[in-house]
């Protein structure tokens, strides 16, 4: 994931419940200022008279604020207080006009507490009859019922006041016995959740728009009142907040993506640098630019990278000082071994002096083999291309073993083709590479055994084995080393010549030349391209084949 | 045949004076110098072969031999100690005709300085001799201590074939390719009998001709 993505995700994450937060505070806070105002205005108006009027005439209640206002205290409802949920409330006859004639004009149910719609209609006079407004001074009556009456209803007066937004909000309430039933038959039925809330011991519960609330009496029909604001309730609806969050998120997403925009790049640009830096082997700087974070990183690498380059120049100059050290000592070493292999040949052949031999010719092998192995290790730049007179090389190697295969009573022949074969490569590595394989054939080959070296190139190699190597080119060339000796079992082939030069089993010495000789061989052919493939030779054992491209033979550059 | 002199620059003397004694021993007339800055004074005529070790105090190996190449055109077979490509590689653009190198063994040595000295053979289109058997391309004749031996053309063909490069193994699919008649299915088989024929009219001479394991036939050098 980009740094940029994982800032923004990172970022938006975290927002949203930040945002969440915010927005349950908000609706809880808009929701305590929503009872506290519905609640308000409630307890006044019942404190005030609503109680009696409500005791009085349940199935009515609430009237008109303006009939209480005219009957005033005195009604018959003060008398019924103590039990105002018998069922004889409907006495009234007087007010059901009053009450139908509202709910035409209000078209509905809801009664209503009415707050002023103007603030120019809190300069009206009280109504001195109205008990409402009693000791409500900061609440100003309604002189707009009246009009709202006379004009076709409060409802209609109502609604234009609250559609034109004149009129600040108004609360509709609804009184409720103790068993959460209303005496008047158009009361809506109490929610359940609050009379529930209610019954488990809470004065003041919420349930949506409607709150419910407990009077400090605790009987009469009008002990629980149901009360709602009209219009639209000012607790914010979540679907708003919601989208505000979202909104708050994906600005913060952007806000990051962009900011994140020139670091993302500085990043990149220090990135291309420092693979540059590696790509030239530390050797050169990072351009330092800025003064940030990044800045510091990019002066953090270089330091990395001088270190680097300070160690690399280190083991480069002990790997060149041991190369060297191994050179000299190997020259320090051939010379004697020259004179003792001379010596050797000199004594006359017992069984000594055959062991003696063969331990020379293995301290010669070794030592060449650990040079050659040190000169692959070392990599490309001491290996050297220069072209290679494969015939010649032949017959040095063949020169070479003649002597111990004497010795050991095999005969080792070579033939080469009338032309010369050259190819490119470094002669050292393929002449021990070449060795290696003869040494083997005549090692392990029995007394009176036979090994023949062959080379040849494609054009001249037209019998049944230029057809089984179909697909060389006729440029190739190829090196056999055959030998009668007594082969290897076929399912051991493949494993022959392994990458093991490195590994412990290439230091034992038995079968020493072996593991070590031929694991030379594969890795100085892989290195120069060439194939090396182990078989069953037609004449018994062994068969060893060199292939590769040989180069447009060139009479003039041959000496 | 005069004894051929050759000259050996070799600083080490363990080494310089074995070599010294194998040479001797293998019929040469060696001349020892030990020091670099003296080979470069030494006069090349007289000399058929040059031993040089490139690892030489005073005068490096290589500078001995670019002065020597200056004027001389005589046959230096180079001793390398070293594993270095480069050295042999350069030794080889300066002129050294071949090299060994160490520890090698005393037989090693020989058969590369013999390898060297070998007489070219006579290519002319005179009669070569091999001891009692003499071929003469031109005539297309051959004879064994002076009597002539019928061969058809394939064994001749053969014959002188090996005879171009003789003490030389020769692979049967060579000869197969360039002796054998194109025109007639001729395969190593048929090779074969042809050579064995050959061996019978050559009589004595017939064990010249010697089968090499794994790779076809070489005409022997005279003994």
């Amino acid at each position: 994931m980009s740094l940029r993505l994982r800032l923004s995700l990172a970022l938006g994450l975290t927002a949203i419940p930040v945002v969440a937060g915010v927005v349950w505070v908000r609706r809880d806070l808009d929701e305590r200022a929503y009872i506290e105002f519905v609640r308000g205005i409630v307890l006044e108006r019942m404190y005030q008279n609503g109680r009696e009027a409500c005791e009085a005439y349940p199935e009515n209640f609430p009237f008109p604020r303006r009939r209480w206002g005219r009957r005033g205290p005195g009604r018959p409802g003060g008398t019924r207080r103590p039990r105002g949920d018998d069922r004889g409330a409907p006495d009234g006859e007087g007010e059901r006009p009053e009450r139908n004639r509202l709910n035409e004009g209000g078209g509905g149910t809801e009664p209503i507490d009415e707050r002023p719609p103007r603030p120019s209609d809190r300069a009206d006079p009280r109504e001195p009859g109205a008990p409402l407004e009693n000791g409500a001074p900061r609440r100003p009556r309604e002189p707009g019922e009246h009009r709202g009456h006379g004009r076709g209803g409060p409802g209609n007066w109502r609604e234009r006041a609250f559609r034109e937004g004149r009129g600040p909000p108004r609360v509709l309430f609804m009184a409720y016995g103790p068993d959460y039933l209303s005496r008047n038959p158009r009361a809506p039925e109490f929610p359940k959740a609050a009379r529930k809330k209610l019954e488990a011991g809470a004065d003041t519960v919420i349930d949506g728009v409607w709150v419910g609330l407990r009077m400090s009496w605790r009987e009469g029909p009008c002990c629980v009142v149901l009360a709602r604001r009209t219009g639209d309730t000012p607790i914010t609806r979540s679907g708003d907040l919601i989208w505000t969050g979202a909104a708050i998120c994906g600005a913060l997403l952007l806000a990051v993506l962009l900011a994140a925009g020139p670091i993302v790049q500085r990043i990149r640009r220090l990135e291309r640098d420092v693979r540059g830096a590696a790509a030239q082997g530390y050797g050169v700087a990072v351009p330092v630019t800025g003064g940030d974070e990044i800045t510091r990183l990019a002066r953090a690498f270089n330091d990395a990278g001088a270190e680097v380059k300070a160690h690399i120049d280190a083991v480069e100059r002990r790997e060149a000082t041991l190369r060297r050290f191994l050179a000299n000592t190997t020259h320090d070493v051939m010379t004697p071994l020259t004179v003792l292999q001379g010596h050797l040949s000199a004594l006359p052949d017992d069984d000594r002096v055959a062991a003696a031999r063969h331990e020379a010719d293995y301290m010669s092998s070794l030592l060449h083999n650990l040079s050659a192995a040190a000169k692959l290790e070392a990599g490309g730049a001491q290996v050297r291309r220069d072209p290679v007179d494969l015939g010649e090389l032949v017959g040095r190697v063949a020169a070479r073993h003649k002597p111990v295969a004497d010795k050991r009573g095999v005969a080792l022949e070579y033939a080469l083709p009338g032309d010369p074969v050259v190819v490119t490569g470094d002669v050292t590595l393929l002449e021990q590479a070449v060795g290696n394989v003869v040494h083997n054939a005549v090692r392990y080959n029995r007394e009176g055994g036979r090994v023949a070296i062959l080379l040849g190139t494609r054009s001249d190699d037209r019998d049944e084995r230029g057809a089984a190597a179909a697909g060389a080119h006729s440029g190739d060339f190829w090196l056999r080393v055959i030998d009668d000796g007594p082969g290897v079992p076929e399912d051991e082939l493949p494993r022959l010549g392994e990458r093991r030069f490195r590994g412990e089993k290439a230091r034992t010495r038995q079968p020493a030349g072996q593991g070590f000789g031929l694991s030379i061989a594969r890795e100085v052919a892989a290195r120069h391209g060439f194939e090396l493939s182990f078989s069953r030779a037609a004449e018994g054992g062994l068969e060893v084949e060199f292939t590769g491209p040989a180069n447009a033979t060139d009479p003039e550059s041959r000496k | 045949m005069a004894v051929d002199r050759i000259l050996l620059v070799e600083d080490d003397v363990e080494l310089g004076r074995q070599i010294v004694q194998h040479l001797t021993g293998a019929g040469f007339d060696p001349t020892w110098i030990k020091d670099g800055d003296e080979a470069m004074l030494v006069d090349p005529a007289p000399y058929r072969l040059f031993i040089l070790d490139l690892m030489l105090p005073g005068a490096y190996g290589l500078d001995v031999l670019k002065r020597l190449r200056q004027h001389s055109d005589v046959p230096v077979l180079v001793l390398s100690a070293r594993n270095d490509t480069i050295d042999k590689v350069r030794a080889l653009k300066l002129g050294a005709d071949d090299y060994v190198t160490k520890p090698f063994w005393p037989d090693e040595l020989l058969a590369r300085v013999q390898a060297r000295l070998r007489r070219p053979v006579l290519q002319r289109e005179g009669a070569v001799e091999y001891g009692p058997l003499v071929l003469d391309p031109a005539a297309r004749r051959v004879t064994v201590e002076g009597d002539d031996v019928p061969l058809t053309r394939v064994e001749f063909d053969l014959l002188s074939a090996l005879a171009r490069r003789p003490g030389e193994a020769i692979t049967r699919t060579w000869l197969v390719e360039h002796v054998l008649d194109p025109d007639r299915e001729g395969n190593e088989r048929t090779l074969d009998v042809h050579v064995s024929r050959l061996r019978k009219k050559l009589g004595a001479c017939g064990k010249s001709v010697a089968t090499v394991w794994g790779i076809g036939y070489r005409l022997e050098p005279p003994a």
